[in-house]
């Protein structure tokens, strides 16, 4: 696993399901997103991101049950890796420190 | 229970990749629900089907970007590759293909462009002549009705011979005659010169037209004393009535009789061609003879009833007249015939059209030959990719695939620039288009036409990528390219197969060339026939009056004329005056059958004519009848062969006398001295007085250049005044005073008089206009053909040196000289040249007989254009060898050998 850093995106949606837990399937995923960040996601480019996050490894999937009101369509769970995590906390931790003693200044800039 | 939209979901599933279909398509449907219960189904709808699109919209385009960075998927093998991004995929794809050939890419589009926008142009013409339905209801029911004569011509009908069609026929539900000519209309906005038509009542119900404003024809205006009503077409309301709505007080004076204007046709409505008025024809009575032929006839036939039987039905009619009618002689119709309006109207520019249209045809094939050698040479470059796809898994379908959607890229961008050729390329041919082509308001880039550029594109497409794809991932092919050794055997094949397209472009090539030439010898042949007049400096100035009714009016006509020939040949600048009832070429005069007469035979009226002589053949003649002064003859300068022309003496009073043309001296009088006989050609101009033939004058060309001159008998306009003439200057210095000078002498006689004037050489150019039109078109095709077909002989030459160059620097190690190499060359290209010829040769001579009716003094299988169009391919395809061939003669060996 190379050490690239995560998209804008898959950013995002890894922390849609570290905050979802359990819960974490298309429906809440999208709507997760798009509720927090106001942002219209791309419903595409959320789904691909899922799957390419998979195969990077930083998440897992496993089908789940169907129901009537899905038209008997199974749902997808989606669940972050440990790898995911790391990736998470990397990420994090590099907008952190690079955040560091500027935030007064772009307070000041903005005032 | 509410569901989302089917046919979104089937969109779905169907574009999906199938591993990820199931959550999605359950995640949507999820959603669909929720948005049901808050929004309504309608929006919830709404939303579904915006997802949907977004989705494949975004995998589709997530799919090709993906390709860029993994070829392996190229394979299309992958889970992922549904057929939707596929296709976008290798659009994609075949789009950075084109575009890393740059330089080749632009020069197949040019080429293709220029070829299916010309291919396109001259459709749009030959669709909106010869192809586009007539703009009325229902205009496979119209047809037109023509008397047949003896010689088997259609010829128009006599005024009795019309009635007893139109009272006898069972296949019509209308019928209707109608007959145009131009005439001074004075009561607009300002006097016209304009083309009125006498129509009979039916006339607009044939043709399914209703005016826009006012109302048609009713039988009341057909009736015995009926006051004189006009239709006036659009344009020239809009123009000359100024558009008026309320029609009540607009009257307008034609040949001294005053018309109520009565109604107003739709704009775009010109039938007879060019016509802008229209009267009653019943104002006039008919001519009661059944061989005077004045009248064009239409019809709409019962819904029941074919052209075919139609034709049988009038055709009986027809000899039936024949049989029983009293004058038979040679102008009583033989026949009678029935052709659909649009054949009849269109018929005579077919051959020309369609030999456009073939011509055309055979340039695009030229460059298709150029487009499918480039590809091929571009294949070949390509080997090696292909090779490398095949390794990874693209099976030869795929391949096939991707070589078609380049070849679609390609085919759409071409056509989408050559309908910007096309639009340009109508532009230019209605500019240059002859008078006589009918129909050109309907010639346009429309939708048909588009759809035509299309079409073609798309036959491109599906013949270009075919072509290649197979050439190019054939199995003998991949697997001789895998070796990618020194071995060359595909390339070989392919060069081989390049030799071929050039061969047949050679061919293709030389039968446009031909054309061409068969054309331009035409037109030579044409212009060294000596017309029988002269051309240059000779000012024409169309003028008419009303025609004169009574005896006054005719002497009044006279003196008028006198008058303005003298005031004519008083402008400064012009040495010759005279005046003709019509100037030759343009447009023909009336013929018709005279009488030998004695003094004492003549009738005062026509009811005393003896019909009997009519059918003594010892008795009559035939003949053009022109009405002219003696200095119309000496303007165009027509010579006096023997006897005099008219002088002072044949006043109005005096005996009328007649010159008549030389070929009507051979043939009417062998051996014999026609001077001082009379003859009676009152059928002519209502004139009984007897004429006595007082000199003989030159042969004209007056139907046209290629046409043999007519017999013809010219009367003198002094003494039998027309109402229609051109008078003609001949002016040494600027034409353009003159025609000053003479619009303000006949405004001084008469300022209500509408003129038009010409320069007999623009009647001269007009009169080729047809001939130049076709050749210059086709010139210029079978050029451009020319210099296609030698961009693909020194492709392919140049092509064969740059494979052969280790070969040829063997050669040349092994001690073959320069000159030995460029013979090897030169003659492999001239092979191939000879072969192409061959082929042309043998399709000329199966194609240029059906051009024969535009040819003229020239056969269809001409050796000398048939010889000079081999030597021309042949000196050309030598040059066009010859640069290869030096570059691969002053190759140097030892690098040749040392790069391999």
């Amino acid at each position: 696993m190379t050490r690239e850093s995560l998209g804008d995106l898959e950013h995002l949606v890894l922390l849609a399901l570290v905050r979802l837990g359990d819960e974490s399937y298309g429906v809440p995923i999208l709507e997760e997103i798009g509720g927090r960040t106001g942002r219209s996601m791309s419903r595409a480019a959320v789904y691909i991101a899922l799957r390419r996050l998979e195969a990077k490894g930083l998440l897992r999937s496993r089908l789940g049950d169907a129901t009537p009101e899905r038209g008997g369509r199974a749902k997808r769970y989606f669940r972050i890796t440990a790898a995911g995590l790391r990736q998470l906390q990397a990420s994090h931790a590099a907008l952190v420190s690079m955040w560091q003693h500027i935030e007064h200044r772009l307070e000041r800039g903005r005032s | 229970v509410t569901e989302p939209p089917r046919l979104a979901r089937w969109l779905l599933e169907r574009r999906l990749p199938p591993d990820d279909r199931g959550e999605l398509v359950g995640d949507l449907t999820e959603q669909f629900h929720r948005q049901a219960a808050r929004h309504g189904r309608a929006r919830a709808a709404r939303w579904f089907w915006r997802q949907v699109l977004g989705l494949i919209w975004g995998f589709a385009v997530s799919r090709g970007g993906a390709v860029s960075t993994a070829p392996q998927r190229m394979d299309g093998g992958s889970a992922g590759g549904g057929r939707m991004g596929g296709f976008v995929q290798d659009v994609r794809y075949a789009g950075r293909v084109l575009a890393r050939n740059s330089s080749m890419t632009a020069v197949l589009i040019f080429t293709l462009a220029l070829a299916t926008g010309m291919t396109t142009a001259i459709f749009s013409v030959v669709y909106g002549v010869l192809l586009r339905p007539l703009p009325y209801p229902n205009p496979d029911r119209l047809m037109a009705i023509w008397e047949i004569n003896t010689d088997g011509g259609r010829s128009r009908l006599a005024d009795p011979n019309f009635d007893d069609f139109q009272a006898q026929n069972r296949s019509f539900q209308t019928m209707a005659r109608y007959s145009s000519y131009v005439t001074s209309v004075v009561g607009g906005s300002e006097p016209t010169r304009s083309n009125v038509a006498a129509v009979s009542r039916d006339f607009l119900t044939v043709l399914g037209i209703q005016p826009v404003l006012g109302r048609g024809l009713t039988a009341g205006d057909a009736r015995p004393g009926a006051a004189p009503i006009v239709l006036a077409s659009y344009g020239y309301w809009q123009q000359y009535l100024d558009g008026a709505r309320d029609l009540s007080a607009l009257t307008l004076r034609m040949e001294d009789r005053v018309y109520a204007v009565v109604g107003v046709l739709p704009a775009g409505f010109h039938f007879p061609e060019g016509v802008d008025l229209w009267v009653p024809v019943e104002l006039n009575p008919g001519n009661t003879s059944r061989t005077a032929h004045n009248a064009f006839a239409i019809g709409r036939l019962r819904d029941d009833v074919t052209a075919f039987k139609a034709n049988a039905d009038l055709s009986a009619i027809g000899r039936r007249i024949r049989q029983q009618s009293s004058d038979q002689n040679t102008y009583l119709l033989e026949d009678a015939a029935v052709v659909p309006l649009q054949e009849s109207m269109t018929g005579r520019v077919r051959t020309p059209l369609l030999l456009l249209l073939a011509a055309v045809s055979c340039l695009l094939l030229v460059a298709c030959a150029n487009a499918a050698n480039l590809l091929l040479s571009q294949a070949t470059a390509r080997h090696g990719e292909l090779a490398i796809r095949n390794a990874l898994g693209a099976g030869r379908a795929r391949l096939l695939r991707q070589f078609l959607t380049e070849a679609l890229l390609l085919s759409l961008l071409s056509a989408g620039a050559g309908v910007l050729v096309a639009i340009w390329g109508v532009d230019a041919l209605l500019a240059m288009a002859p008078q006589n082509l009918p129909r050109l308001e309907d010639v346009g880039v429309n939708a048909p036409v588009l759809m035509f550029a299309l079409g073609l594109a798309l036959v491109l497409t599906a013949g270009l990528g075919v072509f290649t794809a197979v050439r190019s991932t054939s199995d003998r092919s991949r697997a001789a390219l895998l070796e990618r050794g020194r071995g060359q055997a595909g390339t070989q094949r392919n060069q081989t197969m390049g030799r071929r397209i050039v061969a047949a472009q050679v061919a293709v090539t030389f039968v446009l060339l031909v054309g061409a030439g068969l054309l331009g010898r035409s037109l030579l042949g044409v212009l060294s026939v000596d017309p029988g007049f002269r051309t240059d400096h000779i000012v024409a100035m169309d003028l008419s009056l009303p025609d004169a009714a009574d005896e006054a009016a005719r002497v009044r006509q006279a003196t008028f004329f006198a008058t303005l020939v003298d005031r004519l040949h008083a402008i400064p600048g012009v040495q010759q005056t005279g005046a003709a009832s019509a100037l030759p070429l343009s447009g023909g005069l009336p013929d018709g059958m005279f009488l030998l007469m004695s003094q004492e035979e003549a009738p005062k009226r026509f009811e005393d004519f003896d019909e009997s002589l009519f059918s003594n053949k010892e008795r009559t003649g035939i003949a053009d009848f022109c009405v002219a002064t003696s200095g119309y003859f000496r303007a165009l300068g027509i010579p006096v062969i023997r006897g005099r022309l008219f002088d002072e003496h044949d006043g109005f009073g005096a005996p009328h006398v007649a010159l008549i043309s030389e070929s009507l001296a051979r043939t009417r009088w062998p051996n014999q001295d026609p001077l001082g006989r009379t003859i009676e050609f009152g059928n002519m101009d209502g004139d009984l007085h007897l004429l006595t033939i007082v000199g003989i004058v030159g042969d004209t060309h007056e139907g046209g250049l290629d046409l043999p001159p007519r017999p013809t008998v010219y009367v003198n306009l002094l003494q039998r005044p027309s109402g229609r003439v051109t008078a003609v200057m001949s002016a040494g210095a600027d034409a353009g005073p003159v025609m000053a000078a003479a619009r303000s002498v006949l405004h001084d006689l008469n300022p209500d008089i509408p003129l038009r004037f010409r320069t007999f050489s623009q009647v001269y150019a007009a009169s080729l206009g047809s001939r130049t039109f076709t050749l210059a078109i086709v010139g210029v095709f079978a050029g451009s053909a020319l210099l296609l077909a030698v961009a693909g002989i020194y492709g392919v030459m140049a092509y064969t040196v740059t494979r052969r160059t280790r070969e040829i620097g063997v050669r040349m190690a092994l001690g073959a000289t320069p000159s030995d190499v460029l013979r090897m060359i030169l003659g492999q290209g001239m092979a191939t040249t000879i072969v192409g010829v061959g082929v042309g040769i043998a399709g000329a001579l199966a194609l240029t007989g059906t051009m024969a009716s535009l040819l003229f003094g020239v056969t269809t299988t001409d050796p000398l254009t048939f010889a000079g169009v081999a030597l021309l391919l042949a000196t050309v395809a030598a040059l066009a060898c010859y640069v290869p061939a030096r570059r691969a003669m002053r190759g140097n060996p030892v690098a040749a050998l040392r790069s391999e």
